[in-house]
Protein backbone atom coordinates (compact mmCIF):
# COMPACT_ATOMS: atom_id res chain seq x y z
CA UNK A 1 0.00 0.00 0.00
CA UNK A 2 2.71 2.45 1.05
CA UNK A 3 4.68 1.47 -2.04
CA UNK A 4 1.70 1.97 -4.26
CA UNK A 5 1.10 5.47 -2.90
CA UNK A 6 4.80 6.32 -3.21
CA UNK A 7 4.53 5.22 -6.82
CA UNK A 8 1.58 7.45 -7.64
CA UNK A 9 2.43 10.51 -5.59
CA UNK A 10 5.99 10.30 -4.32
CA UNK A 11 6.25 13.93 -3.21
CA UNK A 12 3.03 13.88 -1.24
CA UNK A 13 4.18 10.82 0.69
CA UNK A 14 7.57 12.41 1.30
CA UNK A 15 6.06 15.63 2.66
CA UNK A 16 3.10 14.03 4.36
CA UNK A 17 3.77 15.48 7.83
CA UNK A 18 4.01 18.95 6.28
CA UNK A 19 0.78 18.44 4.43
CA UNK A 20 -1.03 17.40 7.61
CA UNK A 21 0.34 20.44 9.35
CA UNK A 22 -0.74 22.67 6.47
CA UNK A 23 -4.21 21.15 6.55
CA UNK A 24 -4.68 21.95 10.22
CA UNK A 25 -3.28 25.42 9.69
CA UNK A 26 -5.91 26.02 7.05
CA UNK A 27 -8.63 24.76 9.37
CA UNK A 28 -7.30 26.97 12.14
CA UNK A 29 -7.10 30.10 9.98
CA UNK A 30 -10.50 29.56 8.42
CA UNK A 31 -12.17 28.53 11.66
CA UNK A 32 -10.93 31.37 13.85
CA UNK A 33 -11.38 33.98 11.12
CA UNK A 34 -14.88 32.72 10.43
CA UNK A 35 -15.90 33.07 14.07
CA UNK A 36 -14.64 36.65 14.37
CA UNK A 37 -16.03 37.63 10.98
CA UNK A 38 -19.39 36.13 11.89
CA UNK A 39 -19.53 38.14 15.08
CA UNK A 40 -18.74 41.47 13.42
CA UNK A 41 -20.49 40.65 10.14
CA UNK A 42 -23.80 39.93 11.85
CA UNK A 43 -23.44 43.08 13.92
CA UNK A 44 -22.68 45.34 10.95
CA UNK A 45 -25.27 43.60 8.76
CA UNK A 46 -27.92 44.27 11.40
CA UNK A 47 -26.76 47.87 11.83
CA UNK A 48 -27.01 48.37 8.05
CA UNK A 49 -30.52 47.00 7.81
CA UNK A 50 -31.97 48.85 10.80
CA UNK A 51 -30.29 52.17 10.00
CA UNK A 52 -31.12 52.11 6.27
CA UNK A 53 -33.70 54.61 5.00
CA UNK A 54 -37.06 53.19 6.02
CA UNK A 55 -35.41 50.88 8.57
CA UNK A 56 -36.68 50.42 12.10
CA UNK A 57 -33.96 52.68 13.55
CA UNK A 58 -33.37 54.86 10.53
CA UNK A 59 -30.13 56.81 10.83
CA UNK A 60 -28.76 58.27 7.64
CA UNK A 61 -25.35 59.18 9.07
CA UNK A 62 -24.64 55.71 10.47
CA UNK A 63 -25.93 54.02 7.36
CA UNK A 64 -24.04 56.02 4.80
CA UNK A 65 -20.74 55.92 6.71
CA UNK A 66 -20.93 52.17 7.28
CA UNK A 67 -22.08 51.55 3.73
CA UNK A 68 -19.11 53.47 2.31
CA UNK A 69 -16.53 51.98 4.66
CA UNK A 70 -17.66 48.50 3.66
CA UNK A 71 -17.37 49.39 -0.02
CA UNK A 72 -13.89 50.79 0.48
CA UNK A 73 -12.67 47.68 2.25
CA UNK A 74 -14.26 45.40 -0.29
CA UNK A 75 -12.43 47.22 -3.07
CA UNK A 76 -8.97 46.61 -1.64
CA UNK A 77 -7.36 43.48 -3.11
CA UNK A 78 -6.59 41.04 -0.31
CA UNK A 79 -2.82 40.82 -0.94
CA UNK A 80 -2.60 44.60 -0.66
CA UNK A 81 -4.78 44.57 2.46
CA UNK A 82 -2.33 42.15 4.08
CA UNK A 83 0.55 44.52 3.38
CA UNK A 84 -1.39 47.61 4.48
CA UNK A 85 -2.41 45.97 7.72
CA UNK A 86 1.07 44.74 8.67
CA UNK A 87 1.75 47.31 11.42
CA UNK A 88 -1.72 46.99 12.82
CA UNK A 89 -1.48 43.20 12.72
CA UNK A 90 1.67 43.38 14.76
CA UNK A 91 -0.06 45.47 17.40
CA UNK A 92 -3.23 43.39 17.58
CA UNK A 93 -1.84 39.89 17.24
CA UNK A 94 1.67 40.44 18.63
CA UNK A 95 3.15 39.19 15.37
CA UNK A 96 2.62 39.86 11.69
CA UNK A 97 3.80 36.52 10.40
CA UNK A 98 2.73 32.91 10.57
CA UNK A 99 -0.78 31.59 10.96
CA UNK A 100 -1.43 33.99 13.78
CA UNK A 101 -0.35 36.91 11.65
CA UNK A 102 -2.61 35.78 8.83
CA UNK A 103 -5.78 35.61 10.90
CA UNK A 104 -6.07 39.36 11.48
CA UNK A 105 -6.03 40.39 7.80
CA UNK A 106 -8.35 37.47 7.02
CA UNK A 107 -10.87 38.77 9.56
CA UNK A 108 -10.58 42.36 8.32
CA UNK A 109 -10.86 41.19 4.72
CA UNK A 110 -13.90 39.03 5.43
CA UNK A 111 -15.99 41.26 7.71
CA UNK A 112 -17.11 43.63 4.92
CA UNK A 113 -17.96 40.72 2.65
CA UNK A 114 -19.93 38.89 5.31
CA UNK A 115 -21.63 42.10 6.47
CA UNK A 116 -22.98 42.48 2.94
CA UNK A 117 -24.10 38.86 2.91
CA UNK A 118 -25.97 39.37 6.19
CA UNK A 119 -27.36 42.68 4.99
CA UNK A 120 -28.80 41.18 1.84
CA UNK A 121 -30.13 38.17 3.78
CA UNK A 122 -31.93 40.51 6.20
CA UNK A 123 -33.25 42.67 3.36
CA UNK A 124 -35.05 39.54 2.19
CA UNK A 125 -37.11 39.51 5.38
CA UNK A 126 -40.62 40.58 4.50
CA UNK A 127 -41.09 44.22 5.37
CA UNK A 128 -44.70 43.45 6.19
CA UNK A 129 -43.69 40.99 8.90
CA UNK A 130 -41.49 43.64 10.49
CA UNK A 131 -44.41 46.03 10.34
CA UNK A 132 -46.70 43.46 11.92
CA UNK A 133 -44.21 43.09 14.79
CA UNK A 134 -44.15 46.87 15.22
CA UNK A 135 -47.94 46.92 15.22
CA UNK A 136 -47.86 44.32 18.00
CA UNK A 137 -45.75 46.64 20.12
CA UNK A 138 -42.32 45.00 19.63
CA UNK A 139 -39.35 47.28 20.25
CA UNK A 140 -36.44 47.58 17.79
CA UNK A 141 -34.20 45.05 19.53
CA UNK A 142 -37.02 42.59 19.91
CA UNK A 143 -37.62 42.92 16.19
CA UNK A 144 -33.93 42.34 15.44
CA UNK A 145 -33.74 39.23 17.59
CA UNK A 146 -37.18 37.74 17.08
CA UNK A 147 -37.94 38.74 13.54
CA UNK A 148 -34.88 39.69 11.47
CA UNK A 149 -32.40 37.14 12.78
CA UNK A 150 -35.01 34.41 12.85
CA UNK A 151 -36.82 35.04 9.59
CA UNK A 152 -33.55 35.78 7.81
CA UNK A 153 -31.74 32.71 9.14
CA UNK A 154 -31.88 30.77 5.87
CA UNK A 155 -30.29 33.61 3.93
CA UNK A 156 -27.73 34.13 6.66
CA UNK A 157 -26.67 30.48 6.53
CA UNK A 158 -26.34 30.68 2.76
CA UNK A 159 -24.23 33.82 3.17
CA UNK A 160 -22.09 32.12 5.80
CA UNK A 161 -21.49 29.15 3.50
CA UNK A 162 -20.28 31.39 0.70
CA UNK A 163 -18.17 33.39 3.13
CA UNK A 164 -16.41 30.35 4.60
CA UNK A 165 -15.62 29.00 1.15
CA UNK A 166 -14.34 32.43 0.24
CA UNK A 167 -12.19 32.38 3.37
CA UNK A 168 -10.55 29.14 2.25
CA UNK A 169 -9.56 30.83 -0.98
CA UNK A 170 -8.26 33.88 0.86
CA UNK A 171 -6.33 31.74 3.34
CA UNK A 172 -4.29 30.36 0.45
CA UNK A 173 -3.07 33.89 -0.19
CA UNK A 174 -2.03 34.19 3.43
CA UNK A 175 0.96 32.14 2.34
CA UNK A 176 2.57 35.50 1.47
CA UNK A 177 3.03 36.31 5.12
CA UNK A 178 4.21 32.83 5.87
CA UNK A 179 0.77 32.01 7.11
CA UNK A 180 1.12 28.39 6.17
CA UNK A 181 -1.87 26.33 5.21
CA UNK A 182 -2.67 24.24 2.17
CA UNK A 183 -2.32 27.07 -0.34
CA UNK A 184 1.15 27.86 0.90
CA UNK A 185 2.06 24.17 0.83
CA UNK A 186 0.81 23.80 -2.73
CA UNK A 187 2.79 26.83 -3.91
CA UNK A 188 6.04 25.85 -2.23
CA UNK A 189 6.07 22.20 -3.25
CA UNK A 190 3.66 21.79 -6.11
CA UNK A 191 4.32 25.00 -8.02
CA UNK A 192 7.84 26.12 -7.20
CA UNK A 193 9.37 22.60 -7.19
CA UNK A 194 7.24 21.25 -10.02
CA UNK A 195 5.81 18.50 -7.82
CA UNK A 196 2.54 18.25 -9.71
CA UNK A 197 1.20 15.44 -7.50
CA UNK A 198 1.31 17.83 -4.51
CA UNK A 199 -0.77 20.38 -6.40
CA UNK A 200 -3.32 17.79 -7.46
CA UNK A 201 -3.70 16.30 -3.99
CA UNK A 202 -4.04 19.75 -2.44
CA UNK A 203 -6.76 20.68 -4.89
CA UNK A 204 -8.59 17.43 -4.13
CA UNK A 205 -8.40 18.09 -0.39
CA UNK A 206 -9.71 21.63 -0.85
CA UNK A 207 -12.45 20.33 -3.13
CA UNK A 208 -13.56 17.90 -0.44
CA UNK A 209 -13.45 20.65 2.17
CA UNK A 210 -15.56 23.00 0.03
CA UNK A 211 -18.01 20.25 -0.78
CA UNK A 212 -18.47 19.40 2.89
CA UNK A 213 -19.05 23.04 3.84
CA UNK A 214 -21.51 23.57 1.01
CA UNK A 215 -23.39 20.39 1.89
CA UNK A 216 -23.62 21.31 5.56
CA UNK A 217 -24.91 24.74 4.54
CA UNK A 218 -27.49 23.24 2.22
CA UNK A 219 -28.55 20.72 4.84
CA UNK A 220 -29.05 23.43 7.45
CA UNK A 221 -31.12 25.66 5.16
CA UNK A 222 -33.21 22.73 4.05
CA UNK A 223 -34.04 21.86 7.63
CA UNK A 224 -35.49 25.32 8.20
CA UNK A 225 -39.23 25.69 7.67
CA UNK A 226 -40.00 27.37 4.40
CA UNK B 1 -62.97 55.12 21.34
CA UNK B 2 -60.71 56.36 18.56
CA UNK B 3 -60.65 59.96 17.56
CA UNK B 4 -58.68 61.40 14.68
CA UNK B 5 -58.33 65.16 14.77
CA UNK B 6 -57.23 66.96 11.63
CA UNK B 7 -54.79 64.24 10.72
CA UNK B 8 -52.49 65.03 7.80
CA UNK B 9 -49.75 62.85 6.38
CA UNK B 10 -47.38 64.16 3.77
CA UNK B 11 -44.62 62.08 2.25
CA UNK B 12 -41.59 64.16 1.42
CA UNK B 13 -40.14 63.49 -1.98
CA UNK B 14 -37.36 66.06 -1.96
CA UNK B 15 -39.04 68.55 -4.25
CA UNK B 16 -41.69 70.45 -2.36
CA UNK B 17 -44.26 70.57 -5.15
CA UNK B 18 -43.91 66.81 -5.66
CA UNK B 19 -44.72 65.95 -2.02
CA UNK B 20 -47.44 63.38 -1.69
CA UNK B 21 -50.34 64.45 0.48
CA UNK B 22 -51.62 61.00 1.35
CA UNK B 23 -54.00 62.13 4.08
CA UNK B 24 -55.41 65.66 4.23
CA UNK B 25 -57.08 67.02 7.31
CA UNK B 26 -59.07 63.96 8.30
CA UNK B 27 -61.19 64.08 11.45
CA UNK B 28 -63.14 60.99 12.43
CA UNK B 29 -64.63 59.56 15.57
CA UNK B 30 -65.00 55.82 15.86
CA UNK B 31 -67.11 54.65 18.77
CA UNK B 32 -66.63 51.57 20.94
CA UNK B 33 -68.00 48.41 19.42
CA UNK B 34 -68.44 49.88 15.96
CA UNK B 35 -67.41 48.23 12.75
CA UNK B 36 -66.18 51.25 10.89
CA UNK B 37 -65.40 50.98 7.21
CA UNK B 38 -63.10 53.26 5.26
CA UNK B 39 -63.55 52.82 1.54
CA UNK B 40 -61.67 54.36 -1.33
CA UNK B 41 -59.95 53.53 -4.58
CA UNK B 42 -56.23 52.68 -4.57
CA UNK B 43 -54.19 55.73 -3.74
CA UNK B 44 -57.00 57.45 -1.87
CA UNK B 45 -54.91 57.39 1.30
CA UNK B 46 -57.00 54.93 3.26
CA UNK B 47 -54.10 52.60 3.98
CA UNK B 48 -52.00 55.50 5.22
CA UNK B 49 -54.91 56.67 7.35
CA UNK B 50 -55.35 53.32 9.09
CA UNK B 51 -51.60 53.17 9.72
CA UNK B 52 -51.84 56.58 11.33
CA UNK B 53 -54.18 55.11 13.93
CA UNK B 54 -51.45 52.94 15.46
CA UNK B 55 -48.74 55.32 14.32
CA UNK B 56 -47.04 52.89 11.96
CA UNK B 57 -47.15 56.13 9.99
CA UNK B 58 -46.64 59.14 12.21
CA UNK B 59 -49.05 61.87 11.12
CA UNK B 60 -47.37 65.02 9.85
CA UNK B 61 -49.88 66.97 11.89
CA UNK B 62 -53.03 66.30 13.87
CA UNK B 63 -53.87 64.10 16.79
CA UNK B 64 -54.76 60.45 17.22
CA UNK B 65 -56.64 59.88 20.42
CA UNK B 66 -57.28 56.42 21.83
CA UNK B 67 -59.46 56.38 24.94
CA UNK B 68 -58.58 59.96 25.77
CA UNK B 69 -54.83 59.49 25.27
CA UNK B 70 -53.10 61.39 22.48
CA UNK B 71 -50.87 58.76 20.88
CA UNK B 72 -48.80 61.31 18.99
CA UNK B 73 -47.54 62.70 22.31
CA UNK B 74 -46.34 59.36 23.71
CA UNK B 75 -42.73 58.25 24.04
CA UNK B 76 -41.63 55.23 22.00
CA UNK B 77 -42.01 52.98 25.02
CA UNK B 78 -45.49 54.26 25.89
CA UNK B 79 -46.48 53.97 22.26
CA UNK B 80 -45.51 50.29 22.24
CA UNK B 81 -47.81 49.81 25.20
CA UNK B 82 -50.63 51.59 23.39
CA UNK B 83 -50.10 49.47 20.28
CA UNK B 84 -50.71 46.36 22.37
CA UNK B 85 -54.24 47.64 22.88
CA UNK B 86 -54.78 47.58 19.12
CA UNK B 87 -54.51 44.50 16.97
CA UNK B 88 -53.83 44.74 13.27
CA UNK B 89 -54.27 42.43 10.31
CA UNK B 90 -52.97 42.91 6.80
CA UNK B 91 -53.74 42.16 3.19
CA UNK B 92 -50.80 39.78 2.90
CA UNK B 93 -51.24 38.35 6.40
CA UNK B 94 -47.61 39.03 7.40
CA UNK B 95 -47.12 35.81 9.34
CA UNK B 96 -43.63 34.69 10.25
CA UNK B 97 -42.60 31.89 7.93
CA UNK B 98 -40.09 30.46 10.38
CA UNK B 99 -42.67 30.01 13.14
CA UNK B 100 -45.50 27.53 13.44
CA UNK B 101 -49.10 28.63 13.73
CA UNK B 102 -48.83 28.23 17.49
CA UNK B 103 -45.60 30.27 17.67
CA UNK B 104 -47.05 32.99 15.49
CA UNK B 105 -50.03 33.41 17.76
CA UNK B 106 -47.78 33.23 20.82
CA UNK B 107 -45.44 35.91 19.43
CA UNK B 108 -47.17 38.89 21.09
CA UNK B 109 -46.99 37.02 24.41
CA UNK B 110 -43.18 36.66 24.31
CA UNK B 111 -41.84 38.53 27.28
CA UNK B 112 -45.23 38.76 28.97
CA UNK B 113 -45.63 37.73 32.58
CA UNK B 114 -47.84 34.75 31.80
CA UNK B 115 -46.55 31.31 32.72
CA UNK B 116 -45.95 28.66 30.08
CA UNK B 117 -49.25 26.96 30.85
CA UNK B 118 -51.17 30.23 30.80
CA UNK B 119 -49.68 31.10 27.43
CA UNK B 120 -50.56 27.71 26.04
CA UNK B 121 -54.11 28.04 27.30
CA UNK B 122 -54.39 31.52 25.81
CA UNK B 123 -53.00 30.55 22.41
CA UNK B 124 -55.10 27.41 22.12
CA UNK B 125 -58.16 29.41 23.14
CA UNK B 126 -57.49 31.90 20.34
CA UNK B 127 -56.92 29.13 17.81
CA UNK B 128 -60.23 27.63 18.90
CA UNK B 129 -62.00 30.95 18.27
CA UNK B 130 -60.68 31.12 14.72
CA UNK B 131 -61.26 27.40 14.17
CA UNK B 132 -57.66 26.30 13.63
CA UNK B 133 -56.86 24.26 16.74
CA UNK B 134 -55.69 21.26 14.78
CA UNK B 135 -53.23 23.38 12.77
CA UNK B 136 -51.13 24.49 15.72
CA UNK B 137 -48.00 22.71 14.48
CA UNK B 138 -48.38 23.71 10.83
CA UNK B 139 -46.23 26.38 9.20
CA UNK B 140 -47.86 29.30 7.37
CA UNK B 141 -46.69 27.92 4.01
CA UNK B 142 -48.91 24.90 4.59
CA UNK B 143 -52.06 27.00 5.01
CA UNK B 144 -54.54 28.50 2.58
CA UNK B 145 -55.07 32.25 2.38
CA UNK B 146 -58.16 32.17 4.54
CA UNK B 147 -56.42 30.05 7.17
CA UNK B 148 -53.45 32.41 7.19
CA UNK B 149 -55.75 35.35 7.82
CA UNK B 150 -57.40 33.42 10.66
CA UNK B 151 -53.99 32.87 12.24
CA UNK B 152 -53.27 36.57 11.80
CA UNK B 153 -56.55 37.40 13.51
CA UNK B 154 -55.73 35.07 16.40
CA UNK B 155 -52.31 36.69 16.70
CA UNK B 156 -53.81 40.17 16.63
CA UNK B 157 -56.10 39.20 19.49
CA UNK B 158 -53.38 37.76 21.72
CA UNK B 159 -52.93 40.96 23.71
CA UNK B 160 -56.70 41.28 24.27
CA UNK B 161 -56.96 44.46 22.23
CA UNK B 162 -60.09 46.58 22.21
CA UNK B 163 -59.55 47.63 18.63
CA UNK B 164 -58.77 45.62 15.52
CA UNK B 165 -57.39 47.47 12.50
CA UNK B 166 -57.88 45.67 9.19
CA UNK B 167 -55.74 46.89 6.32
CA UNK B 168 -57.35 45.42 3.17
CA UNK B 169 -57.65 42.21 5.15
CA UNK B 170 -59.84 40.44 2.62
CA UNK B 171 -58.43 41.87 -0.60
CA UNK B 172 -56.22 38.87 -1.28
CA UNK B 173 -58.98 36.36 -0.63
CA UNK B 174 -61.63 34.83 -2.87
CA UNK B 175 -65.26 35.90 -2.34
CA UNK B 176 -66.22 32.77 -0.41
CA UNK B 177 -63.27 33.09 1.97
CA UNK B 178 -63.86 36.84 2.25
CA UNK B 179 -67.37 36.06 3.44
CA UNK B 180 -66.07 33.60 6.04
CA UNK B 181 -63.51 36.06 7.38
CA UNK B 182 -66.09 38.85 7.56
CA UNK B 183 -68.42 36.55 9.43
CA UNK B 184 -65.64 35.79 11.90
CA UNK B 185 -64.94 39.50 12.34
CA UNK B 186 -68.58 40.15 13.02
CA UNK B 187 -68.68 37.36 15.60
CA UNK B 188 -65.61 38.81 17.31
CA UNK B 189 -67.20 42.25 17.26
CA UNK B 190 -70.22 40.85 19.06
CA UNK B 191 -68.59 38.40 21.46
CA UNK B 192 -65.58 40.51 22.49
CA UNK B 193 -67.18 43.91 21.95
CA UNK B 194 -64.24 44.53 19.63
CA UNK B 195 -64.11 47.81 17.75
CA UNK B 196 -63.13 47.12 14.16
CA UNK B 197 -61.71 49.61 11.69
CA UNK B 198 -61.71 48.10 8.27
CA UNK B 199 -60.33 49.59 5.11
CA UNK B 200 -61.20 48.21 1.74
CA UNK B 201 -61.84 49.11 -1.87
CA UNK B 202 -64.77 46.73 -2.06
CA UNK B 203 -68.23 48.10 -1.34
CA UNK B 204 -69.44 44.52 -0.93
CA UNK B 205 -67.24 44.17 2.15
CA UNK B 206 -68.49 47.39 3.71
CA UNK B 207 -72.06 46.41 2.96
CA UNK B 208 -71.66 43.07 4.63
CA UNK B 209 -70.45 44.07 8.06
CA UNK B 210 -69.91 47.77 8.63
CA UNK B 211 -72.12 49.89 10.82
CA UNK B 212 -70.62 53.15 9.64
CA UNK B 213 -68.54 54.06 6.67
CA UNK B 214 -66.26 56.88 5.53
CA UNK B 215 -65.55 57.39 1.85
CA UNK B 216 -62.07 58.63 1.00
CA UNK B 217 -60.94 60.39 -2.13
CA UNK B 218 -57.61 62.08 -2.72
CA UNK B 219 -56.61 61.96 0.95
CA UNK B 220 -59.86 63.43 2.26
CA UNK B 221 -62.93 61.92 3.83
CA UNK B 222 -65.61 63.14 1.46
CA UNK B 223 -68.56 61.43 2.99
CA UNK B 224 -69.28 59.71 6.28
CA UNK B 225 -72.34 58.24 7.88
CA UNK B 226 -74.21 55.13 8.87
CA UNK B 227 -74.01 52.44 6.26
CA UNK B 228 -77.72 52.77 5.73
CA UNK B 229 -77.70 56.52 5.12
CA UNK B 230 -74.73 56.38 2.82
CA UNK B 231 -76.23 53.57 0.79
CA UNK B 232 -79.72 54.92 0.55
CA UNK B 233 -78.77 58.53 0.00
CA UNK B 234 -75.22 58.97 -1.29
CA UNK B 235 -74.12 62.61 -1.38
CA UNK B 236 -70.95 62.39 -3.44
CA UNK B 237 -70.52 61.07 -6.98
CA UNK B 238 -67.71 58.78 -5.85
CA UNK B 239 -69.97 57.19 -3.24
CA UNK B 240 -72.54 56.55 -5.92
CA UNK B 241 -69.85 54.88 -8.01
CA UNK B 242 -68.91 52.57 -5.17
CA UNK B 243 -72.51 51.62 -4.56
CA UNK B 244 -73.00 50.87 -8.22
CA UNK B 245 -70.10 48.44 -8.15
CA UNK B 246 -72.09 46.17 -5.89
CA UNK B 247 -75.13 46.00 -8.17
CA UNK B 248 -75.34 45.43 -11.91
CA UNK B 249 -77.41 48.51 -12.48
CA UNK B 250 -74.68 50.11 -14.56
CA UNK B 251 -74.91 47.54 -17.31
CA UNK B 252 -78.69 47.81 -17.44
CA UNK B 253 -78.57 51.58 -17.70
CA UNK B 254 -76.01 51.26 -20.45
CA UNK B 255 -78.35 49.05 -22.46
CA UNK B 256 -81.21 51.46 -21.88
CA UNK B 257 -79.13 54.26 -23.31
CA UNK B 258 -77.94 52.41 -26.37
CA UNK B 259 -80.61 49.88 -27.24
CA UNK B 260 -83.78 50.20 -25.13
CA UNK B 261 -85.79 48.08 -27.56
CA UNK B 262 -83.80 45.02 -26.59
CA UNK B 263 -85.32 45.30 -23.11
CA UNK B 264 -88.82 45.63 -24.56
CA UNK B 265 -89.11 49.41 -24.14
CA UNK B 266 -91.60 50.82 -26.67
CA UNK B 267 -92.58 54.31 -27.76
CA UNK B 268 -94.50 56.17 -25.05
CA UNK B 269 -93.03 54.06 -22.22
CA UNK B 270 -91.38 55.68 -19.26
CA UNK B 271 -88.41 53.95 -17.68
CA UNK B 272 -87.97 54.70 -14.02
CA UNK B 273 -85.36 53.79 -11.48
CA UNK B 274 -86.48 53.77 -7.90
CA UNK B 275 -84.84 53.13 -4.57
CA UNK B 276 -86.85 52.05 -1.61
CA UNK B 277 -85.87 51.19 1.90
CA UNK B 278 -87.25 49.62 5.03
CA UNK B 279 -90.96 48.89 4.97
CA UNK B 280 -91.61 50.16 1.47
CA UNK B 281 -89.11 47.68 0.10
CA UNK B 282 -91.26 44.84 1.28
CA UNK B 283 -94.60 46.26 0.11
CA UNK B 284 -96.25 45.12 -3.06
CA UNK B 285 -96.04 48.61 -4.56
CA UNK B 286 -95.80 47.61 -8.17
CA UNK B 287 -98.84 45.39 -8.35
CA UNK B 288 -100.94 47.80 -6.25
CA UNK B 289 -100.20 50.81 -8.48
CA UNK B 290 -100.73 48.74 -11.55
CA UNK B 291 -104.22 47.79 -10.34
CA UNK B 292 -105.19 51.19 -9.00
CA UNK B 293 -104.10 53.27 -11.98
CA UNK B 294 -104.66 50.78 -14.75
CA UNK B 295 -101.11 50.91 -16.07
CA UNK B 296 -98.69 48.15 -16.93
CA UNK B 297 -95.57 48.16 -14.84
CA UNK B 298 -92.90 45.70 -15.81
CA UNK B 299 -89.70 45.17 -13.87
CA UNK B 300 -86.52 44.94 -15.91
CA UNK B 301 -84.06 45.09 -13.04
CA UNK B 302 -84.26 44.49 -9.33
CA UNK B 303 -81.78 44.28 -6.50
CA UNK B 304 -82.24 44.07 -2.74
CA UNK B 305 -79.47 44.58 -0.19
CA UNK B 306 -79.69 43.92 3.51
CA UNK B 307 -78.05 46.80 5.34
CA UNK B 308 -77.79 46.33 9.09
CA UNK B 309 -80.81 44.07 8.81
CA UNK B 310 -82.93 46.56 6.87
CA UNK B 311 -83.82 45.77 3.27
CA UNK B 312 -82.80 48.32 0.68
CA UNK B 313 -84.04 47.81 -2.85
CA UNK B 314 -83.28 49.28 -6.25
CA UNK B 315 -85.45 48.62 -9.27
CA UNK B 316 -85.79 49.69 -12.84
CA UNK B 317 -89.37 49.50 -14.06
CA UNK B 318 -91.20 50.42 -17.26
CA UNK B 319 -94.53 52.26 -17.11
CA UNK B 320 -96.91 51.83 -20.02
CA UNK B 321 -100.56 52.75 -20.65
CA UNK B 322 -101.31 56.30 -21.73
CA UNK B 323 -99.70 59.56 -20.75
CA UNK B 324 -102.17 60.70 -18.12
CA UNK B 325 -102.54 57.41 -16.35
CA UNK B 326 -98.79 56.95 -16.28
CA UNK B 327 -98.26 60.46 -14.92
CA UNK B 328 -100.75 59.81 -12.12
CA UNK B 329 -99.20 56.43 -11.34
CA UNK B 330 -95.77 57.97 -11.27
CA UNK B 331 -96.96 60.61 -8.82
CA UNK B 332 -98.31 57.94 -6.50
CA UNK B 333 -95.14 55.98 -6.97
CA UNK B 334 -92.99 58.84 -5.74
CA UNK B 335 -94.89 58.80 -2.48
CA UNK B 336 -93.84 55.26 -1.60
CA UNK B 337 -90.22 55.28 -2.71
CA UNK B 338 -87.14 56.99 -1.31
CA UNK B 339 -86.08 58.21 -4.66
CA UNK B 340 -87.63 58.01 -8.10
CA UNK B 341 -85.72 58.96 -11.17
CA UNK B 342 -86.92 58.86 -14.75
CA UNK B 343 -84.09 57.31 -16.71
CA UNK B 344 -85.53 57.59 -20.20
CA UNK B 345 -88.69 57.83 -22.22
CA UNK B 346 -89.33 55.42 -25.02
Amino acid sequence: MAELLSGIMPNVVKTFPEMTKAFFQTLQMVGISALWSALFGVFFGVVLVVSAPGGIMENRAVYSVLDKVINVFRSIPFVILIALLLPLTRIVMGTSIGTKGAIFPLVIGTIPFFSRQIHSALCEVDRGVVEAAQAMGSGPWEIVLRVYLREGLGGMIRGATITIINLIALSAMAGCVGGGGLGDYAIRYGFQRFQTDVTIVTVIILLILVTIIQSVGNLLTRRLPQ
Amino acid sequence: MIELRQVCKTFETGAKEANVHAVRDVSLTIGDGEIFGIIGFSGAGKSTLVRCINLLERPTSGQVILDGQDLTKLSERELRGARKRMGMIFQHFNLMKSRTVYENVAYPLLGSKLSREEKREKVMGLLRIVGLEEKEKAYPSQLSGGQKQRVAIARALANDPKVLLCDEATSALDPQTTGDILKLLRELNESLHLTIVLITHEMAVVKQICTRVAVMEDGRVVEEGSIYDVFSNPQQPITGRFIRTTTHIDSVEEILRTNPASLGVKKGDIVVRYDCAGDSASQAVVSRLSREYGVDISIIFGNVEMLLGTPFGTMIVVFRGGEEKVAAALEAFRACANRVEVICRG
